[in-house]
């Protein structure tokens, strides 16, 4: 009777190792490219999501100083705490918090913070600024505008 | 007995076309494998490089974006120091508070809570700008500079927050609480050479220190570069003229593609308003 067990593991070939082993080479250099590109990636992201906050929190400096009044400025205690502006207009997928705080009889501090929120309300990227103003006689509406001071106005907060 | 009927071994000539099929299939299999790892070594070499301009970009962005300009303005308003094509020397802002208290001259006391800061302030390296009224005229308000003698980050304030007092000359006087206090440092941002290639450096020139490399290797040729425009954009090297500051910074890296004999590069320009340059 004819034995072919032996035969049969004889001429096993190392194809399927071989190509196994490419496979694993070639999968590993495919996964470290898409590693590098998902950092980048990331890395982008956390770029675009700080320059959003902060770009938020800058543009809401200008709103604050358009529409907050004078005299509710004034009857603010020198050195006291500051005022809490509220979230002012929301918008989806941020925090806001604005504040301001009398400094001197005639010099204010406008604190602007944009925190920008995942899904879940996470903290992603922070951006803060401050802007130090004072109000100033306006003769066409013969009230006091706030005005930013004259130099080193803007401040980044951190 | 076994008998081997039917079967039979291989010639020469086969096992030779075998050898030479396998010869020129492996050969290929190691060519796409070479490309491939040449290609993924390129493209990590070239997001290396990408990230790493952005990042310089980022940080010449964060030093020079508050400083201040002012045109006929007196040192004290002026934050830029010295202007080259490829060097700037400045003012860096690195804190800004309020005092809570008037105590004694150049005595100030800031409270934890109203001092934004990414460090404590540092005697001799740092030094402070005050917005006092009656500066420069009577009638005026501004800043005037004063050294940082000493540093003390155990005191409070009267409702006992916590709060770091500053020590200044007694020569400016005593300060009044709700007093705006910037803490800055004299710093350079220049490209220099070092073992043979550019880099993009920074050094703090209050402390004397040796400049430090934040990127590179820089391009050999405009690696780094600086533009200083005025208010109408124009070109400008006058520093209280200044209002703007462009900036380009060219990278290098080893090309692992053999596609191409030029070394890896990647440039990047931005622009910088200065937030506090007045018009």
């Amino acid at each position: 009777m004819l034995n072919t067990d032996g035969l049969a593991r004889d001429e096993r070939g190392m194809a399927l190792a071989l190509a196994l082993f490419a496979l694993i080479i070639v999968g590993g250099m495919v996964s470290g490219n898409f590693l590098m590109g998902l950092l980048e990636q990331r890395s982008g992201r956390n770029i675009l999501l700080v320059t959003e906050a902060s770009e938020l929190a800058q543009g809401e400096l200008w709103q604050i100083v358009s529409e907050v009044s004078g005299s509710g400025l004034l009857a603010l205690p020198v050195g006291g705490a500051a005022l809490d502006l509220g979230p002012g207009t929301p918008r989806p997928g941020f925090w806001l918090q604005r504040k301001v705080v009398r400094l001197a009889d005639n010099l204010f501090l406008i604190q602007s913070r944009a925190t920008r929120l995942d899904g879940a309300g996470a903290q992603l990227a922070t951006g803060a600024v401050g802007l130090l103003t004072h109000l100033v006689p306006d003769s066409a509406s013969a009230s006091q505008v706030l005005l930013p001071i004259g130099q080193r106005a803007w401040v980044q907060l951190y | 007995m076994l008998i081997l009927g039917g079967r039979r071994g291989f010639t020469l000539a086969e096992t030779l076309l075998a050898m030479v099929l396998l010869l020129m299939v492996s050969g290929s299999v190691y060519r796409v494998l070479l490309s491939t790892v040449r290609l993924t070594r390129s493209q990590t070499e070239h997001i290396a490089l990408q990230s790493n301009v952005r990042g310089a970009a980022l940080v010449a962005g964060n030093e020079l974006r508050e400083l201040s300009t002012a045109a006929g303005g007196n040192g004290a308003q002026n934050d830029l120091l010295s202007l080259g094509p490829n060097a700037i020397s400045y003012r860096a802002m690195r804190g800004f508070g309020y005092t809570c208290q008037t105590l004694g001259p150049g005595l100030l006391r800031i409270s934890r809570s109203a001092f934004f800061a990414y460090r404590d302030p540092q005697p001799g390296r740092d030094s402070a700008l005050l917005y006092l009224s009656g500066m420069p005229t009577p009638a005026d308000s501004g800043w005037i500079t004063a050294g940082i003698i000493a540093l003390s980050s155990s005191s409070t304030c009267g409702g006992g927050e916590p709060a770091i007092s500053l020590t200044l000359p007694a020569g400016i006087g005593t300060v009044p609480g709700g007093t705006p206090v910037r803490i800055y440092e004299a710093m350079e941002l220049a490209a220099y050479q070092a073992d043979g290639q550019w880099w993009l450096g920074l050094r703090s020139l209050s402390s004397g220190e040796a400049i430090q490399p934040i990127f590179g290797p820089l391009a050999t040729t405009e690696g780094f570069r600086l533009a200083y425009g005025d208010a109408a954009q124009m070109a400008t090297v006058v520093p209280s003229l200044i209002k703007s500051i462009s900036v380009t910074i060219r990278g290098t890296g080893v090309n692992y593609d053999n596609s191409s004999a030029a070394p890896l590069s990647e440039v990047l320009s931005t622009q910088i308003a200065l937030k506090n340059a007045q018009y």
